[in-house]
């Protein structure tokens, strides 16, 4: 490959862009390595593509979207598997948990008895045993108030592994019983203890008794 | 190796100078075919590492064949380097596949080094310059050389997508390569003139 020939195929552009052929490729190599003007040529063009590919790179690093993991969910996979999911609780709400509430909220507008008993202090003699028949949902449990000082409210707490606490406020005529409803979810088969705190002021609470039961369920 | 130097007349005196080891002459034939070692070799090449192997095996046998004699023909001293460093880097693409071959099968690719070549040439100046190119070119041009160069998109792809015919990225790179000469060739003389 000659001077003109080169020029005239634009052998510097497409060995730059690797449009050559081998054998194209290695003839002008032989002639750009003892042409000087074609090695500037091919010197021009390297240098050139190596600077623009780096300026361009910046440039796009520049103007590329900053990425924020809270954007992931713009993206399609994601978009996807968050529909699915609120889908998925939409569903769950609408036929599971919203018809159970809507049960519960009627039973709760509905008249109806429920079992109650007087607790007796562990004082009083042996463990009293409770009757619960096994479709009641809420237990009323009634305590007397030793006499004494007058307390401003009333704690009740029923232990046990998951502890549940009752607040009461002091009832209307002094020396009247305390009456609280319990969950039967609450009271599972078996001893259970009442604790009843009383408190007068801003001082501590006061325990005034325990109340020991037995739950039994029929 | 960041800049070809001003050619010279490869003549007999070229040739003498260059054979009885004057420092400035072997200076200039390092940084000129070393130069036009590193584009051609980054072609051929799997690594950085071996781009430099390459280039300075092909550079030692050309000055023992200078000094030995054996180059009757100054005007053929290009040439000569050329198919020289074909000839080594045929040598070391050998080693190297033997090499591989030993290598277990499941060991990793060779990396792409090209960045690291191209490093050798990116300089603040250039950079500069190319910027100054680049937003003057028509916004087509400016869209090839971006789809060809950092998205890396086939010819026919960007071709295809930009409605241009093929010739036509070649019409774009000559432009901006002409451009970017003539202005880094006006910094040169404006520099040399101070």
């Amino acid at each position: 490959m000659n001077h003109l020939e080169a020029v005239g195929r634009q052998a510097a552009e497409k060995y730059l862009l690797d449009e050559l052929s081998p054998e194209e490729q290695l003839e002008f190599e032989e002639h750009f390595f003892g042409c000087a003007e074609c090695a500037a040529e091919v010197e021009a063009g390297a240098v050139f593509v190596a600077n623009a590919r780096a300026v361009l790179s910046e440039e796009a690093g520049r103007h590329a979207p900053v990425h924020r993991w809270w954007m992931e969910w713009r993206r399609p996979a994601w978009a996807f598997a968050i529909l699915a999911a609120l889908l998925f609780l939409v569903a769950y709400q609408e036929l599971l948990r919203i018809p159970r509430l809507r049960r519960e909220m009627a039973s709760l507008a509905t008249p109806r008895a429920y079992p109650a008993f007087v607790l007796r202090p562990v004082a009083r003699g042996d463990d009293q045993v409770l009757q619960v028949p096994s479709s009641a949902s809420l237990v009323g449990l009634s305590l007397d108030v030793p006499p004494g000082a007058a307390y401003r409210s009333f704690e009740c707490q029923l232990l046990g592994s998951t502890p549940l606490s009752i607040a009461v406020p002091a009832p209307a005529s002094p020396g009247a019983p305390l009456n609280v409803l319990i969950p039967v979810a609450q009271l599972q088969p078996g001893g259970h203890t009442l604790v009843l705190r009383g408190q007068t002021g801003n001082s501590k609470a006061v325990e005034l008794g325990r109340f020991r039961f037995i739950v039994q369920l029929n | 190796m960041t800049e070809l130097p001003k050619p010279a007349q490869f003549d007999a005196e070229y040739l003498r100078r260059l054979k009885e080891g004057d420092p400035e002459t072997q200076k200039h034939f390092g940084e000129y075919f070393g130069f036009l070692l590193q584009v051609k070799l980054a072609k051929g090449v799997r690594s950085w590492q071996m781009l430099l192997d390459v280039r300075q095996e092909t550079l030692l046998r050309v000055l023992e064949a200078v000094r030995a004699g054996d180059i009757n023909q100054p005007a053929s001293l290009g040439a000569f380097v050329c198919s020289t460093s074909n000839h080594v880097l045929w040598e070391y693409r050998r080693m190297d596949d033997r090499g591989l071959r030993e290598l277990s099968a499941g060991a990793p690719e060779p990396i792409d080094e090209r960045m690291e070549i191209e490093r050798q040439v990116i300089d603040r100046d250039r950079k500069r310059v190319v910027e100054s190119v680049l937003r003057q070119l028509p916004p087509t041009d400016g869209r090839v050389l971006r789809m060809l160069l950092i998205e890396e998109r086939g010819k026919d792809e960007v071709c295809r997508e930009l409605g241009i015919a093929p010739d036509y990225l070649r019409v774009v790179l000559h432009r901006a390569k002409a451009r970017f000469r003539n202005r880094i060739g006006l910094r040169r003389r404006k520099a040399a003139s101070v």
